[in-house]
């Protein structure tokens, strides 16, 4: 489970971080995973947004040059 | 003589082409910022995600307080419902000799839930927020129940996830602390905490991301920086007290240290703003001189790459002092552009529309893209994103966009006003424009000394739309450098705090 840290000693007594229960019922695995899909989700979408944000500026660049110099 | 003559030529060559480079320079930290955003992308695939696991090591949280009374009470009500198991959660709440009823909130709140928060308290206060820290720390490492510690403010909410969120990453034992994304959450939410809201999203969630994919971290938010114990340790165990700028500093160690610092976007927390001109100026000024004294304080780490840390990295050292030097950037670029204007005006048209098509380009991307970044907080405050660099300049922007139209749009005002179009007129404007980079800070600085005056306070927004919040924070550094020139006392001008923070 790569536990272990030499600097928290205490932790390696833990049964497992993973067996928490959380306010919802669900295990820190079960909320570990969804929240990790879903926050991974999040930096591909700013990678689009950011492909978006170039395309407005080619796109304007490219009508600035065609009609408005 | 035919020599001399060769001699003056190149001078003259000489002279006006370093006046172009200067001029040209100008658009350096904007290109920088824009490099930082286009590297945001590969924050996909470049973070920390991949090495994170459930961790729930024992937090001891400390809250820094002086005269918190209208915010303490809700923060540690948040801190207890946070999604953390009960039992490794502590809050220390250390009260800098508060004279309003910040004690008489913390320890109710200590008795009602005992051993979970601590009222600990200074004697004498007002020597500083690391001083604070530092009473609390002390405490803290006194014995080994602590594993992370989580450095907040006391206005700060923080989300349910938000702890846990930033506990996972230390699953990687070289992750020596780690931040949140702070964002403005006061409702109702005036002009300024509009305009910092947005600029939160542009130096948080943007710039930090990119940090990220750089591998080095300029500050871990003061209100949200969680450290493992060892790497409190391992930085000698205090907050440094000697300058304005203790989480910058503490950030800096962590990483000469050896220790990976991580920002976590999706870890949110809550803070409230300054609402004025007068208290933005003082929280700022704080930050800006503390970042002159890192900057000397650590003078042999720039732009010299080291395997232990990547503070060195070109990369990075760019970014920082394009920030830094931001206002001696729009000075020398606005002089040299005023010099050309009177040495050879043809020129300096061109260099001028050259400088501005960059400007534009850059603002069009950063400002498009900041908007998405976070589009709840982007739906609230796009009025203040377009209005960032201040009206005059977004004239400016929207010229090096479209200019014909523009042209077309601005004589016909000028005919419709009877204002008569002559070469001297048109000059006047130009040159006008060509002082404008620098001016705009002469404009922030009217909008400061207008918000202190009672008839004239009215006019303190305008001015800031039309002058500019970027400017108005260009001025603050430049005020920053006077003041550590002169060796202006270390004042702690602490944000004053109402309570008007909710969480969405």
């Amino acid at each position: 489970m790569g536990q272990n840290r030499e600097d928290w000693p205490g932790l390696d007594a833990m049964t497992s971080d993973f067996d928490i229960r959380l306010a919802d019922g669900r295990t820190a695995r079960e909320a570990h995973e969804e929240e990790v899909a879903a926050d991974q989700r999040v930096e591909w979408g700013l990678l689009v947004k950011e492909v978006i944000a170039l395309c407005i500026v080619i796109a304007l660049l490219v009508a600035r040059q065609m009609w408005f110099v | 003589m035919s020599m001399l003559r060769e001699a003056v030529v190149l001078a003259d060559m000489v002279g006006r082409w370093t006046l172009v480079v200067l001029v040209m320079l100008g658009v350096v930290p904007l290109a920088t910022a824009s490099y930082q955003f286009a590297i945001i992308g590969l924050h996909a695939v470049r973070n920390h995600y991949g090495k994170v696991e459930p961790r729930f090591p024992r937090v001891a949280i400390l809250v820094p307080a002086w005269n918190e009374a209208a915010v303490i009470g809700t923060s540690i009500d948040r801190l207890l419902l946070l999604d953390y198991p009960a039992d490794r959660l502590r809050i220390y709440v250390v009260d800098d000799a508060s004279t309003d009823q910040t004690p008489d909130v913390v320890i109710a709140k200590g008795q009602e839930n005992p051993g979970q928060v601590v009222h600990l308290r200074r004697k004498k206060g007002g020597e500083g927020k690391a001083h604070t820290l530092n009473h609390g720390l002390k405490q803290i490492l006194a014995n080994d129940w602590m594993q992370a510690l989580l450095i907040m403010d006391a206005d700060v909410i923080y989300e349910p996830d938000s702890l846990r969120k930033m506990t996972r990453h230390f699953a990687d034992p070289e992750v020596g602390a780690v931040t949140a994304y702070i964002k403005e959450g006061s409702r109702p939410a005036n002009w300024m905490k509009r305009f910092i809201a947005y600029e939160y999203i542009t130096a948080q969630a943007a710039v930090r991301r990119s940090q990220n994919v750089l591998g080095a971290m300029a500050c871990l938010a003061g209100g949200a920086q969680l450290h493992t114990r060892a790497n409190l340790e391992k930085i000698g165990g205090q907050i440094d007290t000697s300058s304005l700028a203790e989480d910058t500093f503490t950030t800096f160690k962590t990483q000469l240290a050896g220790n990976k610092v991580v920002f976590d976007g999706n870890a949110t927390v809550w803070a409230e703003e300054p609402a004025d001109i007068d208290g933005l100026w003082k929280q700022r000024l704080r930050w800006a001189r503390g970042n002159v004294q890192v900057s000397f304080r650590y003078k042999k780490l720039w732009f010299r790459p080291n395997p232990g840390h990547r503070l060195g990295s070109f990369s990075f050292g760019l970014s920082w002092f394009c920030l830094f030097l931001m206002p001696i950037f729009m000075i020398l670029a606005s002089a040299s552009l005023t010099a050309l204007f009177f040495i050879d005006f043809p020129l300096s048209w061109v260099v001028f529309k050259l400088l501005w098509i960059v400007n534009a380009i850059c603002y069009l991307f950063i400002t498009t893209y900041t908007l998405m970044i976070d589009p709840d907080t982007g739906r609230r405050t796009w009025r203040e994103a377009v209005c960032f660099p201040g009206l005059i300049s977004l004239a400016m922007i929207v010229y090096a966009w479209f200019p014909k139209p523009f042209s077309w749009a601005m004589l016909g005002t000028m005919e419709l006003m009877h204002i008569p179009i002559t070469g001297p007129v048109l000059r006047s404007v130009i040159l006008f424009a060509y002082v404008w980079l620098a001016g705009s800070m002469l404009g922030a600085w009217a909008a400061k000394l207008t918000e202190s005056r009672r008839r004239l306070k009215w006019l303190s927004p305008i001015l800031v739309y039309i002058c500019g919040y970027g400017p108005l924070l260009c001025a603050v550094t430049f005020t920053s450098y006077i003041k550590e020139a002169r060796g202006a006392e270390m004042l702690w001008d602490k944000t004053e705090k109402t309570g008007q923070v909710s969480m969405p």
